[in-house]
């Protein structure tokens, strides 16, 4: 089975391939297990020596071809995943410059199922704009001096200045254009622990939150089949510190998955969605 | 006065280009972006890479630098020079290497202007056995793919570029290259310089060379010739 990881540049789709590394060889989701790797894991390796440490993992770099290819025993089924880890900055350059990269053209017209990874804590960000600056007439000095001043100009209008709902939008658009088939999709909120505790589910704060998106969503559903999940990779932020018992926790023990409708799931749910969803 | 045009890549909201003596198209950002990204292990390595862009019709010669001062992890720097065929065909390459330079700051003045073409060439030499086994890369009948491995890369970089010098004019644009601590088994590159070699498990390593290990020459890397 080949899926894919859609999202920009540091949306959380290494951060899950190793947390999911993790959790499978370390034997913490019941219905999947590990029958062999095939390609080369060093990367999911270092990924979860870096976690333990701690520390955020390093971007990917835009020639990488890394990937997670390992198979998998599901009940009495085999399965091989396959799913590369490319670039956010790939299809950042692409929602950008209006043109597909060859290789991600390549991989939705194989791919059969995808994850569309969002970052919970930048949209949160987007959404609460930092207030204006106090005009002139609301100034507590009424008769000082009045100075003209000149706003810098605007920078010209381009796909880089739409918000990430838009942009997931018409990455979504894109991606119909090439495909024939209905393509099934785990919306991925990453930095989960972002939203709060308790929140709202994941379904109900894309609703609430990714209002374009979900919109799309619901009146392409035939084409794009999809569910939610919340997923906090590092099981916090590494930056302020994470909780007490946290600490001591293995990083596949730390990182947790909500899904859709707002309960703990393990971190293969979206992997096992997607191939019954196919099947 | 004859000048280069430069780029400088880094990191800010996703890796993009920074400053430059000229405008990307798009495709030619799309195009110029592989060559000028990496993946460090070590905070004090570098990288040189030397390859052809067609669509921007000119020979890229740049230098990745780690960039741990920036916020997200992995980021990096690259400052890579342009060169047209005539240029590629005239200058002494060897006395760009100087020109390479990373940025202390974020004033990025010197990255915005092309370039006066030094005048002086001078370059280090690889330690003999290296430089033995990239003329011998280099000189394939083949033509295809080889990683040289060393455990210092950069000491490949002026043999390097002193080869794309020694090379006739026509076949310079052909030959890439690209120092690393990782080597991959599928790359673009005509040759890579690095410590190791990554892929899956497997895969056919009769195109990397030792130099400690001579003779290379015996290697069935030359049945094709």
């Amino acid at each position: 089975m080949r899926f894919m990881l859609l999202g920009e540049q540091a949306t959380g789709k290494s951060s899950l391939l190793v947390a999911l590394y993790g959790a499978l060889v370390n034997r913490r989701v019941e219905d999947l297990r590990i029958v062999r790797t095939i390609d080369d894991v060093e990367f999911l390796s270092r990924g979860l020596l870096a976690f333990g440490r701690q520390e955020s993992l390093r971007r990917t770099e835009i020639d990488s071809d890394a990937r997670l290819l390992v198979e998998l025993a599901r009940a009495d089924q085999l399965v091989t995943l396959d799913i590369p880890d490319r670039s956010g900055e790939l299809l950042k350059h692409m929602l950008d410059a209006r043109v597909w990269d060859s290789g991600l053209l390549a991989q939705i017209r194989l791919a059969e199922g995808a994850m569309l990874f969002l970052r919970a804590d930048q949209l949160i960000a987007e959404a609460s704009p930092p207030p204006l600056p106090a005009s002139a007439d609301e100034s507590s000095e009424p008769f000082a001096e009045t100075v003209a001043v000149q706003a810098p100009p605007a920078p010209p209008w381009s796909p880089a200045l739409m918000p990430a709902d838009a942009r997931a939008v018409d990455l979504l658009q894109s991606l119909l254009d090439q495909r024939s088939e209905p393509l099934p999709l785990a919306i991925i909120i990453s930095a989960w622990d972002s939203v709060g505790d308790p929140g709202p589910s994941p379904r109900d704060w894309l609703a609430e939150s990714v209002r374009l998106l979900d919109q799309y969503l619901e009146s392409n559903a035939e084409r794009l089949p999809h569910a939610v999940f919340g997923v906090s990779a590092q099981g916090g932020d590494f930056s302020s510190g994470l909780a007490g018992e946290l600490i001591r926790a293995d990083p596949w023990d730390r990182a947790y998955l909500v899904g859709p409708d707002g309960l703990r799931e393990t971190l293969a749910s979206p992997i096992l969605w997607l191939l019954d969803a196919k099947t | 006065m004859d000048t280069l045009d430069q780029l400088l890549f880094g990191y800010r909201d996703g890796h993009q280009l920074i400053a430059g003596s000229r405008s990307l198209s798009p495709r030619q950002q799309r195009d110029v972006l592989p060559h000028l990204d990496a993946n460090f292990d070590h905070a004090d390595a570098q990288q040189l890479v030397g390859i052809g862009i067609p669509s921007l019709h000119a020979y890229l010669l740049g230098r990745i630098w780690p960039a741990p001062e920036l916020p997200r992890p992995g980021a990096v720097w690259a400052h890579a020079l342009l060169l047209s065929a005539h240029q590629l065909a005239h200058i002494r390459l060897a006395g760009l290497l100087a020109l390479l330079r990373r940025p202390l700051d974020d004033r990025f003045d010197y990255y915005s202007r092309a370039l006066p073409v030094p005048q002086g060439f001078e370059y280090a030499p690889a330690p003999p056995p290296l430089a033995r086994a990239l003329a011998w890369a280099v000189g394939t009948a083949d033509g295809s793919p080889r990683i040289v491995l060393w455990d210092n890369p950069d000491e490949a970089e002026g043999t390097l570029v002193g080869l794309l010098d020694a090379s006739r004019d026509t076949d310079r644009f052909a030959l890439s290259f690209r120092t690393r601590e990782r080597a991959r088994l599928r790359s673009p590159y005509r040759i890579q310089v690095a410590t190791a070699v990554v892929g899956p498990p497997g895969e056919r390593r009769d195109a990397v060379i030792d130099p400690r290990d001579p003779p290379y020459e015996s290697r069935p890397q030359t049945s094709a010739a």
